[in-house]
């Protein structure tokens, strides 16, 4: 009997110690402590967007974003003030999601969420929304006009306000074209800028190894 | 004459062979020049035709025409890209290979790379995105642009030290970008400056400047000032400039601090130059003296002739018309809260003729309202004159301002004439 207990406790012991390892193992996995202390000691907080688009602008333009000057590529946070300058256009693309095509002269903020909604004040301009299907778009303007996206279907929504046409250079309405405007746009630049420089010094020097003096 | 011809004979047979020869050598070589002219004809006719197709693909968004630049020169990069360009519409995956044709096809081009990478992000594949846009960092390092996106996809996709990383490059290559970087930091943090500073790491003045003309945006001032400190002598106009718009705000307190990086610092309860003994910019915003009103018919000078104390005096001329309402002269002091003064000066006085005397005053900065001020000065000569104006200062005010201005006239002219003479100035916390 007394040798049954000495053999049994050492195991009551053991089991205990590993079933109380096992429970803070889980616990800290679970919070995440062990994964995210040296993230946090190096690397400051940062707000977790889990969607954020990306701006397209053709060639070497630029537009104001937050007041800041923004060029092809730049990351796009929801609640973002854009104004696109005189003859430039610009493309806040959220993946398949959806895409806003921006006319020249325009002061527009985009909002979007996790619950694939997408909300876009138009203060100024006109701007175009594509949805995809099951996504929730509408245009509300200074004016207090709304108008909505078919969640059912997508489709292109356009609106000025105020009321007018599309300033300068359009981009087409059909769905997937205004991509090709940007993609067309850069490429143009991309060919014209090698012709031009066969046309001057025979060679196409473009995709050399820029120096620091030239950036 | 028969000798001539059969001597001549064989000349004339010797002859026509280097002659055949001659001949059969220039017809080969006509020919052989023919055949590279036509070649090189073809080529260049070949290589304007693909640019021709190529091009008119691009601007009318017809795909057979691109194809039909590639049937011509199927390594042509710039065919390959404008077809991807038209198939991005329809396609991305498509269009995803011509990109990767086009960049094998001239694999130093970082352009080409940064817009696959462009590519490749939209068709969702992110590490095919950065690894194109890392070759086209390394293809050109020391463009801004391939920092830039290639910092913009790390963002995007939550590596955000190696996108700012990328992003601090890109913004050392090109101080226009900043503002932008900074924004993005600012907006991912929730509107953490320390954050801010620390991911765009600043080291040129002007990365300095633009971290300050964010903060000011967003109205973290003490940051602002920080960071106008530490860019150092290129930032003096921005300082000065800033200076003005604090104490425009009338947050005297902020404004004071950034007034001691260029100054002595301006201390609670202390004048600066008291007794007028130092020649000074009485234009310059901050905490010595200040002229605010501009008028021509007053005049402000340092008078050794007799002064109270030190060196030299203030002399005011009057000479004619002036605004009433404007100080004629002023500093801002800093005080404690809430806290009971004396303020003293001396002052003498010369034939002032006016129906709005001057007289000195003590306001509060914040809401101007006047805490304590003196009699007019007495429009008769005086000899040197002692004045005292107790006041407290507002249970919320962290300023006073001290100045020179005249009684208020109920016409519209209202010249004044004579002169004026100050000295001497302190405060004391009773």
């Amino acid at each position: 009997m007394r040798s049954s207990i000495v053999t049994t406790r050492p195991n009551l012991i053991s089991v205990t110690i590993v079933l109380l390892l096992l429970i803070f193992l889980v616990i800290e996995l679970q919070t995440g402590t062990f994964f995210a202390s040296r993230e946090v000691s190096s690397s400051p907080e940062i707000r977790q967007q889990s969607i954020m688009a990306v701006l397209t602008v053709a060639g070497n333009q630029s537009i104001s974003v937050n007041s800041a000057k923004a060029i092809d590529g730049a990351t796009i946070l929801s609640g973002a003030t854009i104004v696109t300058p005189n003859q430039v256009n610009a493309r806040v693309g959220l993946g398949l999601l959806a895409t806003l095509d921006i006319a020249p002269n325009t002061t527009v903020k985009p909002e979007f969420d996790q619950n694939r909604a997408i909300k876009v004040t138009l203060m100024q301009g006109c701007v175009i929304l594509r949805t995809d299907k099951g996504i929730a778009g509408e245009v509300v303007t200074s004016g207090g006009s709304v108008r909505k996206t078919n969640s059912n279907e997508g489709g292109p929504l356009e609106v000025c306000f105020p009321q007018g046409a599309w300033p300068g250079l359009r981009i087409e309405q059909d769905k997937g074209v205004g991509l090709f405007y940007f993609a067309r746009l850069a490429a143009l630049g991309v060919i014209g800028g090698r012709l031009r420089t066969n046309m001057a010094v025979g060679l196409d020097d473009r995709g050399s190894n820029p120096g620091p003096s030239s950036p | 004459m028969s000798f001539a011809t059969e001597k001549a004979a064989p000349l004339m047979d010797e002859g026509r062979d280097p002659g055949t020869a001659a001949f059969l050598l220039r017809t080969i070589s006509v020919v052989a020049v023919l055949a590279i002219l036509s070649l090189a004809a073809w080529w260049a006719g070949r290589s304007g035709l693909v640019s021709l197709l190529t091009i008119y693909a691009a601007k009318t968004n017809q795909v057979a025409a691109a194809d039909a630049a590639l049937r011509l020169s199927p390594n042509d990069p710039d065919a390959h890209f404008v077809r991807g360009a038209i198939l991005e519409s329809k396609s991305v995956a498509a269009a995803v290979e011509e990109y990767k044709q086009a960049v094998c096809k001239r694999p130093e081009d970082y352009v080409l790379w940064l817009d696959l990478a462009r590519a490749q992000e939209f068709n969702g594949d992110v590490a095919g995105a950065i690894a194109a846009a890392s070759q086209g960092v390394r293809l050109a390092p020391f463009y801004a642009k391939p920092h830039w996106l290639l910092g913009n996809i790390f963002v995007r996709a939550g590596r955000n030290d190696e996108g700012f990383r990328e992003l601090r490059l890109a913004g050392a290559s090109d101080d226009a970008l900043l503002a932008a970087i900074i924004d993005l930091e600012w907006e991912l943090s929730g509107g953490d400056a320390d954050f801010v500073r620390r991911a765009v790491d600043p080291k040129s003045p002007e990365s300095y400047k633009a971290l300050a003309n964010y903060f000011k945006k967003r109205n973290k001032v003490t940051d602002a000032i920080e960071m106008l400190r530490a860019a150092g002598p290129a930032a003096e106009q921005e300082r000065r400039q800033y200076l003005q718009e604090l104490i425009s705000a009338q947050t005297i307190k902020e404004a004071a601090l950034l007034w001691s990086i260029d100054h002595p610092a301006s201390m609670v309860d202390q004048l600066i130059d008291p007794g007028f003994e130092h020649e000074s910019n009485l234009d310059e915003p901050g905490f010595g003296w200040r002229r605010e009103n501009k008028a021509g018919s007053l005049s402000l000078s340092l008078d050794q002739k007799d002064p109270n104390e030190g060196r030299f005096s203030l002399r005011v001329d009057f000479n004619g018309d002036s605004e009433t309402g404007t100080p004629i002269i002023s500093q801002f002091i800093l005080v404690t809260p809430g806290a009971h003064y004396r303020f003293h000066f001396v002052a003498r006085t010369e034939s002032i003729v006016s129906g709005a005397l001057p007289y000195v005053a003590v306001a509060d900065v914040a809401n101007h309202v006047i805490l304590g001020r003196i009699s007019p000065f007495p429009q008769m000569r005086t000899d040197w004159q002692e004045y005292l104006i107790d006041f407290k200062s507002g249970e919320k005010s962290s300023a006073v301002q001290v100045l020179l201005r005249r009684e208020a006239c109920g016409q519209s002219s209202c010249p004044i004439f004579g002169h004026l003479w100050l000295d001497n100035f302190s405060i004391e916390k009773l």
